[in-house]
């Protein structure tokens, strides 16, 4: 994990083109940045086009970063809004499409096999979700970032963030079929 | 009901309150908070399930790759940023060293004997497309246009190697023996300045220029391995077969 200062030092080598500095934020990321996009997007080819989007940015903008969030938040900014250019430009919401490719090989176990019977339909739903409830419960929920870095993220007030984490799970809960206070 | 409301539910299903007593306080005392507070936990309980996903090997190399040839396209921090009257003191220098090559060229025309039209015969034949006699035999090969497209390298001409063939000997680790890996430093290096700092090298061809056969490293070599090819003078990636 790199502490604010040691990312500022990153960034200012990256500026000045030092390629070893820009390789080690890259390595350090793309893991995470990849795995938003692909739940964003729900197409694996897409998803490794937007994270190589995404670091295409982030070194051509490296001198825009003002350091009033963590490297990585602005990063997965960077994710985020490639994911929303690409899904405007290709016109389409995602909506029931079955997210190919987003499972690993076969696990083996029984509970495993029981759970991954399951994930199907979550994962269904979750790349039917509209792509803001989306990001917001993905960048929440699955990525693990505390709501205040989520506001971050997307660029919207921590209210409008809690609202919408709220309001995607509740439209997950409604497209798996549970019962809900509506 | 009130969204702040909901809001704090959803709060106090993922953990996130500094201080759940006020929230915890709502859901115990309404019944239709109690029912969004379940909704919610199911739902992060759900998606607790989700493995998480990530790149292949494979994947990750491609992306190295073709993010490294991308940058090298980007323009420079130097170039970028030249004033004008910079980028205009280079064009200025390159118009002088055409016109001192055509008079360069002029003065040697001269010495053949044959000197009326030497630039405007040099020019016409050019764009007859005729092979260009020169009137030196010591060596204006530059200007014969047969070794001209040769000289500059042009991908499509005979120098280039057969990509498609040797990536898919590449593939069935069939290389000749002619070009069988060798363990040469720089070109160890040279696979790094490519931006291949994944791969590891396959083999290398010598056709008249030399490359380096480049695969990703820890993967099993089948028919959808990508090869990538290298110049081994520029250490630049001029072919990739998918």
């Amino acid at each position: 994990m790199t502490t604010p200062g040691t990312e500022t030092d990153l960034l200012a080598r990256v500026i000045s083109g030092d390629r070893a500095a820009f390789d080690s934020i890259m390595r350090g990321q793309e893991d995470r940045v990849f795995s938003v996009c692909l739940r964003i997007l729900g197409d694996r080819d897409n998803a490794l086009d937007a994270t190589q989007e995404t670091f295409l940015t982030v070194f051509r903008k490296a001198a825009q970063f003002k350091g009033d969030s963590a490297l990585g938040t602005w990063i997965y900014r960077i994710a985020v809004n490639t994911c929303y250019d690409q899904i405007r430009k290709s016109g389409r919401r995602p909506t029931d499409s079955l997210p190919d490719h987003l499972e690993p090989p076969d696990l083996g176990a029984e509970d495993a096999i029981e759970a991954a019977g399951l994930r199907p339909e979550i994962e269904r739903a979750l790349a039917s979700l509209p792509p803001e409830f989306r990001a917001a419960v993905v960048l929440s929920d699955l990525e693990g970032m505390p709501l205040p870095e989520v506001a971050q993220a997307l660029g919207v007030p921590l209210g409008t963030v809690k609202s919408r984490v709220f309001r995607g799970r509740r439209l997950l809960a409604e497209r798996l079929g549970n019962q809900t206070a509506s | 009901m009130h969204d702040h409301d909901l809001d704090l539910i959803a709060s106090l299903a993922d953990g996130s309150l500094d201080d759940p007593a006020v929230a915890r306080a709502l859901v115990e005392s309404c019944e239709h908070c109690s029912l969004e507070y379940e909704t919610q936990l199911s739902i992060i309980a759900a998606l607790a399930t989700i493995e998480p996903v990530m790149m292949t090997d494979l994947e990750k190399a491609a992306l190295h790759r073709d993010l490294w040839t991308e940058l090298r396209n980007q323009p420079t921090k130097g170039s970028a940023g030249a004033p004008w009257w910079y980028r205009l003191s280079y064009a200025a220098a390159g118009v002088f060293v055409v016109v001192g090559l055509v008079a360069v060229v002029a003065q040697l025309g001269s010495f053949g004997g044959d000197s009326a039209g030497t630039v405007a015969e040099v020019s016409s034949d050019l764009d007859a497309g005729e092979t260009m006699t020169p009137m030196d035999d010591g060596g204006q090969e530059e200007f014969n246009p047969t070794t001209t497209a040769a000289a500059t390298g042009d991908a499509g001409a005979e120098s280039a190697p057969d990509f498609k063939t040797l990536a898919d000997e590449t593939r069935r680790e069939e290389l000749p023996s002619s070009v069988r890996a060798t363990s040469e430093q720089e070109q160890a290096t040279c696979l790094t300045d490519a931006g291949l700092e994944d791969h590891e090298l396959a083999g290398t061809v010598d056709n008249g220029r030399a490359y380096l056969i480049a695969v990703p490293d820890n993967v099993a070599l089948d028919g959808e391995t990508p090869v990538t090819f290298v110049n081994a003078s520029t250490c630049q990636v001029v072919h990739v077969e998918e």
